[in-house]
């Protein structure tokens, strides 16, 4: 997949604009604000994305992934090391909530923020790009890179990745995960007509 | 062959089913109008079916207008997602009651929202699941599971804190809350540097066992021992402390450490006391002979430099006075001292030393507090205190004497200064001998370490309290006396023969005495040769025969074959047989012996005083005087006159 240098920006620029109504939607969860962020966009293919994933080593992840269907289709899944996740979950829940509760509600909990934050995403993509994306319902998996990335996206050589890491800071804790957006092979030139479009059409709103 | 199959129902039986169904179902069309509303929904919400048709959520409960419920509808219609809702992580979703008649508690519920296609349009299926029975579920479970956990933790005297690995509080049991007065709610989420400040950076956590000092209760600090359990839930690195309150325990260990130090100091001094004593005797007798035998030209100057060795002879007398008061091995002589008379006394003499920049208060609590001491021990301990306050306030200052009864059988006096005060190092070590922060020339070093002495042989205790520029606080406490055993002043102050002053003996008055003296036959028994030769001397000139031997088993040589009028012996001889043994074994042998004991310290022990039998001690360095008493009393005892 190639994608312009204008044309990464302007992933990277809904992915932004998108992440930040996440971190709206959750801080009216949490009833206290909250900060997400998202530096540069990576594409990369499904070695160098384990790479940056699991750095190496096969360390525990948990990820909430869903499928999505429209004019380009494909998986997106939010990963965190399994450290953070947890510091995810009880920031979200509350510091008063006790240990042992919070592990136990930790899944549930994981796979609500992650639905929060990818379909914030997904539909602020949808918004931008004016298409439909359909979406299935959010699925937690936990283990190494390698094991979530085997039940989520399909082993394919060529496959490439629209990778890129996201900052959050809940209750002044800060927790660092990533959000990784396969494309189905089809839907690149797809989602590249998409964003032409939609850089069309930016710039016919500069110039008018 | 199967069966063949039904035909597959139609849309009323499958609506039919719907409505069955034990879980909320709503369905908006593509302008977010209800469509459908199951019986669930008006069971629970108490808005009947009628009424929801054709309205908006946000109508029916607009406590959800701008919620997330909002949000997931809008995109799952105007994109096509799905999205699931808790009540984990979501404070309120919809206002469903139970109808179970379990009263008027809220349906705990997770919703989905998913995209579905309505006619040709999109809308949204809702579907809304009852958690209530499986939040009581995992309640009773996690209950159970953590029966046995919390038994053990709950019932522990030891605090228990969970922190994670950035040393949050994440849990504490009921002790931690009593001794860090400290909700656990309250802790929840709090830094472990809060209650444990050794902790505040958290990679120190995970140390075998460390002591450090906490913030318990009302910011008072104690002595924490901490074991650290490490242990990993959810892929994340919790520590258990296990927190003791060592407070006591180090107190004691202390007190201990500081009672052994002085008990080897006091053996110490007493031992240099003891053969400083022998030497001081060697000198002064000698010194004393001198003064009685010069008839020459120079005599005059003789006798004056004797009189100067004699005079520092009993300088230095003082001192082991001091060191033999502070090993505890001074004679007392308690009787009942009135504290009110002898702080009234001791200050009138005292003040023309505190000068007029030291003002003296006296507080003396009522009933009269009485105390069972040696009266002169007492009056020079209050004094050593009063010179102590002055010397801490070179600027002037109060001093308050308190006398008070109790704690129970007690008395206790207090002089309190507001002078500069002492560091913990110096007050740790304020009561050793020779231990002072005076200058040189102020002071020997030896007068608490007296104060301290005379407090315990006398039954009580000394302590001191202060910090610096907070001025000290010297506490003596005593055993209180019963009333009715109050002697007369007069009694009470009259001198002791023995203990009047040494200087004051003068050779003409002994040698009358000694002409009262029949010859008598004898045994010296003193290992230091030099002490053993003045004896002799001071004992020529009375025309006694006089054996004089090493060590007790030489002596009882002799008197198995020779007879003796007096035995006059060390108490610490050599060879395993001490003076006291010697005594007993020498009456065995000729009961009518007459024993004279001398001692470098200032009595015996209780058990040797009874195993010597009658005898009489005498207190090294002694003059001729105080030798030719002692032995007039011994010979009275066994009845020679």
């Amino acid at each position: 997949m190639c994608l312009s240098e204008m044309e990464q920006d302007a992933i990277t620029e809904l992915l932004n604009v998108s992440v930040s109504r996440a971190a709206v939607a959750l801080s009216r969860m949490v009833d206290r604000p909250v900060s997400m962020s998202i530096p540069v966009l990576r594409i990369l293919s499904r070695d160098e994305a384990l790479a940056a994933l699991g750095g190496g080593t096969p360390s525990p992840l948990v990820a909430v992934g869903e499928r999505f269907s429209g004019p380009f289709s494909g998986s997106a899944l939010l990963v965190f090391p399994e450290t953070r996740s947890l510091r995810l979950v009880h920031a979200i829940l509350g510091e008063r909530i006790p240990l042992e509760e919070v592990m136990d509600m930790a899944e549930e909990a994981m796979a609500e923020v992650g639905n929060v934050i990818l379909n914030s995403c997904l539909s602020g993509m949808a918004n931008m790009l004016a298409c439909r994306i359909e979406a299935t319902l959010p699925t937690c998996y936990q283990g190494t890179a390698d094991q979530i990335f085997h039940r989520t996206i399909r082993h394919d050589g060529d496959a490439r990745i629209l990778f890129t890491s996201i900052d959050f800071s809940i209750r002044e804790r800060d927790i660092g995960g990533y959000i990784v957006l396969l494309l189905d092979l089809n839907a690149i030139a797809n989602l590249r007509q998409a964003i032409d479009r939609y850089i069309a059409s930016l710039s016919r709103g500069a110039g008018g | 062959m199967a069966e063949p199959c039904s035909p597959a129902p139609t849309a009323d039986a499958l609506l039919h089913c719907l409505e069955g169904l034990d879980l909320g179902i709503v369905i908006l069309d593509g302008g977010r109008r209800i469509v459908h509303w199951n019986s669930w929904m008006s069971r629970h919400s108490g808005i009947p079916r009628r009424l929801a048709i054709g309205s908006e959520l946000c109508e029916l409960f607009p406590e959800a207008q701008g919620g997330r419920l909002a949000g997931a509808v809008r995109e799952a219609i105007d994109t096509g997602l799905s999205a699931v809702l808790s009540h984990h992580v979501n404070a309120s979703l919809l206002p469903l009651m139970r109808a179970d008649n379990q009263g008027e508690e809220l349906v705990a519920q997770s919703i989905i929202v998913r995209p579905v296609k309505i006619g040709a349009g999109c809308g949204c299926l809702i579907q809304i699941h009852d958690q209530t029975y499986a939040v009581e579920r995992e309640r009773k479970l996690r209950v159970q599971r953590n029966a046995r956990y919390h038994a053990i933790v709950e019932a522990a005297q030891d605090c228990f804190v969970t922190v994670d690995e950035g040393g949050l509080i994440q849990g504490m049991n009921p002790i931690s809350e009593v001794r860090f007065g400290l909700a656990q709610d309250a802790a929840l989420g709090l830094p472990i540097g809060t209650l444990l400040p050794g902790l505040e950076d958290p990679g120190r956590l995970g140390a075998p066992l460390v002591e450090m000092r906490a913030v318990g209760a009302e910011g008072r600090e104690f002595d924490a021992e901490i074991t650290t359990g490490s242990w990993i839930g959810g892929g994340l690195r919790y520590y258990t402390l296990f927190i003791r309150d060592v407070t006591e325990r180090n107190q004691a260990v202390e007190e201990l450490r500081r009672s052994q130090r002085m008990q080897a100091l006091g053996q110490l001094t007493g031992g240099i006391a003891h053969e400083f004593n022998n030497l001081l005797m060697v000198m002064r007798a000698n010194a004393e002979l001198l003064q009685d035998t010069g008839t020459g030209p120079n005599a005059d100057h003789i006798r004056s430099l004797a009189a100067e060795i004699v005079r520092a002879a009993d300088r230095g007398r003082n001192l082991t006075d001091g060191l033999l008061s502070f090993a505890r091995r001074q004679p007392l002589r308690p009787e009942p001292v009135q504290l009110r008379t002898m702080i009234a006394e001791t200050v009138r003499m005292a003040i023309p030393s505190l000068g007029a920049d030291i003002d003296v208060q006296v507080e003396c609590a009522s009933g009269d507090p009485r105390v069972l001491a040696d009266r002169a021990q007492l009056q020079n301990a209050l004094l050593n205190l009063l010179i102590n306050a002055r010397d801490a306030m070179p600027n002037g200052g109060r001093v308050l004497v308190r006398a008070q009864s109790g704690p129970e059988g007690f008395c206790t006096l207090t002089v309190a200064d507001t002078g500069v005060g002492m560091t913990p190092d110096v007050l740790d070590r304020a009561c050793e001998p020779f231990f002072t922060t005076k200058g040189p020339g102020r002071g020997t070093g030896l007068g608490l370490s007296m104060v301290n002495g005379f407090a315990r042989q006398s039954g009580g205790a000394f302590e001191l309290d202060s910090m610096p520029g907070a001025g000290t606080r010297a506490s003596l406490r005593l055993p209180c006396s019963p009333v009715e055993e109050e002697p007369s002043a007069a009694e009470a102050v009259a001198p002791d023969p023995i203990a009047s002053d040494p200087i004051a003996s003068n050779s003409g008055h002994a040698a009358a005495l000694l002409a009262r003296f029949p010859p008598l036959r004898i045994l010296v028994a003193e290992d230091d040769p030099q002490v053993r030769e003045v004896v002799v001397t001071m004992l020529g000139s009375g025309g006694h025969r006089i054996t004089a031997v090493e060590d007790a088993m030489a002596a009882l040589e002799f008197l198995i074959d020779d007879e003796a009028d007096l035995l006059l012996a060390d108490v610490m001889l050599p060879h395993g047989m001490s003076g006291v043994v010697l005594s007993r074994e020498a009456r065995r042998l000729q009961p009518r012996l007459a024993v004279v004991l001398m001692s470098g310290y200032n009595e015996l022990a209780p058990g040797q005083a009874d195993l010597a039998g009658p005898a009489e001690i005498l207190r090294k360095p002694f003059t001729r005087r105080d030798l030719d008493h002692h032995m007039l009393a011994a010979l009275e005892q066994v009845g020679r006159r």
